[in-house]
């Protein structure tokens, strides 16, 4: 309940902050939203996925949750963590934020479409696992 | 001989310009900060930044790490905990997306957009020193349309658009630092419009913002005994 309240009041807070002339920030309703945040390291998330964590670029389709990988990209792709549980790099994490996001949160955002299509056309995103790229759909 | 004296101070100055902008260098320290379902995740980083194009980021968290790169896509990622080095050659990775990189060689009229394939197609002036550019891409993998604003010739805001209209990415550069020569915005704001109703906000926040600083980190270069590990190749 407090996880839907939490993400109520980030939606409202993100739509004022935004819809106010689009190229005017309201930066108080954003420290809003991080200081109502609950902290996490990344190392924790990243460690929760060790067990399925893979380096190995042979990495069949069937031992990654393809509905996860795209779950993970939707929410945390601008540190790159869906490209950690699908099997890359362990500083692939290091180039998404580097690159402020993902060349400000495009390649988050176009890895989430070509996972679709995976998903959509091959039945999972395997085609992507193990992939060591940064722009794995380059 | 007051035009002459001028004349030369003129020379003087032009000369002395160019190759103290050459040799500039910017250190700054990053708070990146990436919001999602209530959950916040931050990872803080130093940037040494050097106007001929060498940029060396160190991350202390989540792990120490080092990457090395220039303009020509060449990067290499030190990691000191496994004494491991990963050198790659990629255009897809290159100091022109490094912020401070943009601002410091002032190629922040499109924000890099051009090295991206994208073009200039339309150009509005508003008041208070306002001008809206909008850009367009045809290469497939990039999103097709960008607004660019910028304020008094500084970016304020950046926007992506998707085929059908859709907002799909919203970057707001503010809290301006005046530096010698160059303006820094000392944060940086993104949302990204995963859904209609869900986004995820990612807050970059520079500070200690140093210009021509005596660190030797602007030349730090991967210690010789560092396993150079091999990429794997997608098959």
């Amino acid at each position: 309940m407090k996880k839907i309240l939490l993400a109520l009041v980030a939606m409202f807070a993100i739509t004022l902050a935004a819809n106010a002339a689009d190229y005017r920030l309201d930066e108080s309703a954003i420290d809003a939203v991080i200081e109502n945040a609950v902290a996490v390291s990344p190392s924790s998330i990243m460690g929760e996925m060790n067990a399925t964590m893979h380096t190995n670029a042979s990495l069949s389709a069937g031992t990654v949750n393809s509905a996860a990988a795209i779950i993970l990209n939707f929410f945390l792709g601008g540190i790159g963590i869906h490209r950690h549980y699908m099997g890359t790099r362990p500083w692939m994490w290091a180039i998404y934020t580097v690159t402020i996001f993902g060349i400000l949160g495009v390649v988050p955002f176009v890895d989430f479409i070509v996972m679709i299509v995976a998903l959509v056309e091959d039945g999972s995103v395997g085609r992507y696992c193990g992939d060591t790229r940064f722009i794995m759909w380059g | 001989m007051a035009t002459r004296k001028s004349i030369l101070f003129l020379i003087l100055a032009v000369c002395l310009a160019g190759p103290a902008a050459a040799q500039r260098r910017v250190s700054a320290s990053a708070q990146v900060q990436t919001v999602m379902d209530g959950k916040v995740t931050t990872v803080t980083k130093e940037v040494y930044c050097s106007a001929n194009g060498r940029l060396v980021t160190v991350f202390h968290s989540p792990e120490l790490l080092y990457i090395i790169s220039n303009p020509k896509g060449e990067v290499q990622i030190y990691r000191p905990s496994a004494k491991e080095v990963i050198s790659e050659v990629k255009e897809d990775f290159s100091d022109r997306d490094d912020l401070i990189y943009l601002f410091l060689t002032g190629r922040v009229d499109d924000m890099g957009l051009a090295g991206y394939g994208y073009k200039l197609v339309s150009s509005k002036q508003e008041e208070g020193g306002i001008i809206r550019k909008a850009y367009r891409s045809d290469e497939p993998g990039r999103i097709p349309r960008v607004e660019l604003v910028t304020e008094n010739f500084l970016p304020i805001y950046l926007a992506y658009i998707d085929g059908g209209g859709k907002v799909v990415s919203k970057t707001w550069f503010t809290q301006y630092l005046k530096l010698p020569r160059f303006f820094l915005p000392a944060r940086v704001t993104n949302v990204s419009y995963t859904t209609s109703r869900d986004s995820v906000i990612t807050r970059t926040t520079y500070s200690d913002v140093k210009v021509d600083p005596d660190s030797p980190l602007f030349d730090f270069q991967v210690p010789a005994d560092a396993r150079l590990v091999p990429l794997n190749k997608r098959k």
